[in-house]
């Protein structure tokens, strides 16, 4: 309830003083599912209703055998109010030491 | 009050449009991000941002702001679990291509490229500040941040939280949430 209280309080900020807004938020276990949804948010207030664009940020699931840049991370972008939801993540390279991403090389 | 057909509110809304400023959305700088964001970050949108410990959501939300900031956007970080020294540590290391820790540890070498790009990066638009608390909670005291960089700089800004199950509802919150 009192996360709910604040989310809907950034949420009519945002709306009223015309900022654009980013809120990071906790996640719950369904974002460590293979395909995760907007459930990744539930039980942490209504954020994902009050947002216009909703996205998560995970390490990949590697497969046996797999061999994956130690550093690819991925962006799942989950609810995209004016625009398109893909249907998987985007695929970025996070240097963790440095604190910044990027987008893999070959790809704009 | 009188209920106005679509047509109606169409128009209005387009003459509004029209007679406001052309606002173009920011580009986050990823690429493929901004293609399905059709270019970027627009004002009155509330993006959120989850995921796993470690996973970048801070320095994602740090290099957003630095992308509006370099757009001549100001950008507002508010935290309520790091310092503003650890926020500019990390801004900066992230430009000189070292570990924030070398900063914060007064490395000599880090800190001489550290004063050699503070004026490559747009720090007179960024503001590293604690979230706001009060009996309110944390929302009066960020209008009036925002209020007031939105004064300074003549448009309103990137706002960021860090993060929100961390944020001081207040006391009217710790009410409802104790009933």
């Amino acid at each position: 309830m009192r996360v709910s209280r604040s989310s809907a309080g950034v949420a009519e900020l945002t709306r009223e003083m015309g900022t654009t807004t980013f809120v990071i938020s906790s996640i719950n276990r369904v974002g460590y599912r293979a395909e995760p949804t907007l459930d990744v948010f539930k039980e942490t207030g209504s954020i994902e209703f009050d947002s216009d664009i909703a996205m998560l940020l995970r390490w990949p699931e590697k497969k046996p055998d797999e061999k994956l840049p130690a550093d690819l991370i991925e962006l799942w972008v989950l609810k995209n109010r004016y625009g398109r939801v893909p249907p998987g993540p985007i695929q970025l390279i996070f240097d963790g030491r440095l604190g910044s991403f990027r987008s893999p090389r070959g790809t704009r | 009050m009188t209920i106005q057909n679509a047509r109606e509110q169409a128009l209005s809304l387009l003459e509004r449009l029209r007679d406001r400023e052309h606002q173009l959305p920011v580009p986050t700088g990823l690429s493929a991000l901004d293609d399905i964001l059709a270019g970027g970050l627009r004002s009155g949108q509330l993006m959120t941002c989850g995921g796993q410990p470690g996973a970048g959501k801070t320095s994602f939300g740090l290099q957003t702001s630095l992308a509006f900031g370099r757009r001549g956007v100001p950008a507002v970080y508010l935290t309520a679990e790091m310092t503003a020294d650890d926020l500019l540590a990390k801004v900066v290391a992230s430009e000189i291509a070292r570990p924030a820790a070398a900063i914060l540890d007064g490395d000599p070498h880090a800190l001489a490229d550290a004063f050699e790009v503070l004026d490559r990066l747009p720090l007179r638009m960024l503001y590293f500040e604690r979230a706001p608390r009060g009996s309110d909670g944390f929302i009066p005291g960020t209008r009036r941040l925002v209020a007031d960089v939105s004064d300074r700089h003549g448009l309103p800004p990137f706002l960021v939280f860090d993060y929100l199950q961390k944020l001081d509802a207040g006391h009217a919150g710790r009410r409802t949430m104790s009933a």
